[in-house]
């Protein structure tokens, strides 16, 4: 009885996978909301949600 | 007789609420156009409170232990049992345009803006200028509630879809294809919010929007969700959930300064890949790949259960 239900088991576990590393490409700037998104104007300057960030990490919001 | 106080700005996203109250009752609150939808006009029950003023240069004298810096716009201190977040500009010297002490749940605020800065100038206060309201929410979102994603998020026949991606991936050309077929409301472009609710996933708009400018202050249940690519061809791929896992947390936004908040945005999102099914869509910007998707949700279903990955595994290799 014991085999039978250590068979069953058996059969629902899944086989075992050795554990990976896994690379994937993480973009820091977006990640942290850092970068501006410059594609809006809006505040009472104009500058809101516009570029007020330092110069390099500017990018065009295109996506 | 005193001025009768500036009416607060209650900004609602995905049932969470952002109060802002102006600390001099001469000034005027002011929201950006794309946050007019979301202003609440009733209580919001699970709201935090900010009160704003103008700088007197005490946040430019404090001093406080860093525990996030992004190297750009804004940075993360701590000072005593308070969180700092202050936000700076070269255009507007060293001193913070704005900086905002809250408590360690985020919350109630209580902050300093510079006169003439992107926040307040001409007696008109903008609060919600990017991207102070946008860390104030991630930041209360990792304390359980959900996380923000990098996606155009769509609704079509009450089912919710997410296309994630990082810029210049394709989630405002997808909104713009999904909106050509019609029958579709357009979340978002650029920033979506998913919370748990029983039995599964809803997707909120946000008003952070892309390049195309949608957003909604609406929600679906989550369907399913597509890692956007563009290729010469259109293809969707199943992928397994620890690949699924990792190509969705590169594409959200988690408190990244706190192991908390870290560890919840894992967790969730192990979850989700769990119950929702996760697919990689590689596909031409034109209305076929609308169509490839609308064939693929008809045909295959939208659950995780049952999927394979192409390709066998190496010991190590790029996701992407």
């Amino acid at each position: 009885m014991k085999d039978h239900e250590d068979a069953q088991r058996g059969a629902a576990r899944r086989a075992y996978e050795p554990p990976q590393l896994r690379r994937v490409r993480l973009v820091p700037d977006e990640a942290v909301l850092a970068s501006c998104k410059n594609s809006v104007t809006s505040g009472p300057t104009g500058l809101a949600g516009k570029c007020v960030g330092s110069p390099s990490t500017c990018f065009n919001n295109a996506s | 007789m005193p001025p009768k106080p500036a009416r607060p700005l209650v900004l609602e996203v995905a049932r969470i609420g952002l109060e802002v109250r102006a600390a001099d009752p001469a000034i005027r609150l002011v929201a950006e156009p794309a946050h007019v939808p979301f202003l609440a006009e009733a209580t919001v029950e699970d709201c935090a409170t900010v009160l704003l003023g103008p700088s007197s240069g005490r946040a430019a004298r404090q001093a406080g232990r860093t525990l996030f810096e992004t190297g750009s716009v804004w940075r993360l201190e701590e000072v005593g049992e308070q969180h700092l977040l202050t936000f700076r500009s070269p255009i507007f010297g060293r001193e913070p345009y704005l900086a905002v002490e809250f408590d360690r749940e985020y919350t109630r605020g209580e902050g300093e803006t510079l006169v003439g800065g992107p926040i307040l100038s001409q007696n008109e206060l903008h609060p919600f200028v990017y991207p102070f309201d946008e860390v104030v929410f991630l930041a209360r979102l990792s304390r359980a509630r959900g996380v923000l994603v990098h996606a155009c998020g769509l609704v079509i026949g009450g089912r919710g879809l997410l296309f994630l991606g990082t810029s210049g991936a394709g989630k405002s050309t997808t909104a713009r294809l999904w909106k050509e077929r019609g029958g579709v409301t357009i979340l978002s472009d650029d920033r979506i919010v998913i919370r748990p609710e029983a039995e599964g996933f809803r997707i909120y708009g946000t008003p952070w929007h892309g390049e195309e400018g949608w957003e909604t202050p609406s929600s679906a249940r989550l369907e399913a969700v597509f890692i956007l690519e563009q290729a010469p061809r259109n293809r969707i791929q199943e992928m397994t959930p620890s690949t699924a896992v990792a190509q969705m947390m590169v594409r959200s936004f988690p408190a990244m300064w706190d192991q908390q908040g870290l560890e919840f945005a894992v967790r969730f999102l192990a979850d989700l890949a769990g119950k929702v099914a996760v697919r990689r869509l590689q596909f031409l910007p034109d209305r076929s790949a609308v169509d490839c998707v609308m064939e693929t949700l008809e045909d295959g279903g939208t659950t995780a259960r049952g999927r394979t990955e192409e390709g066998r595994p190496a010991r190590m290799r790029d996701d992407e």
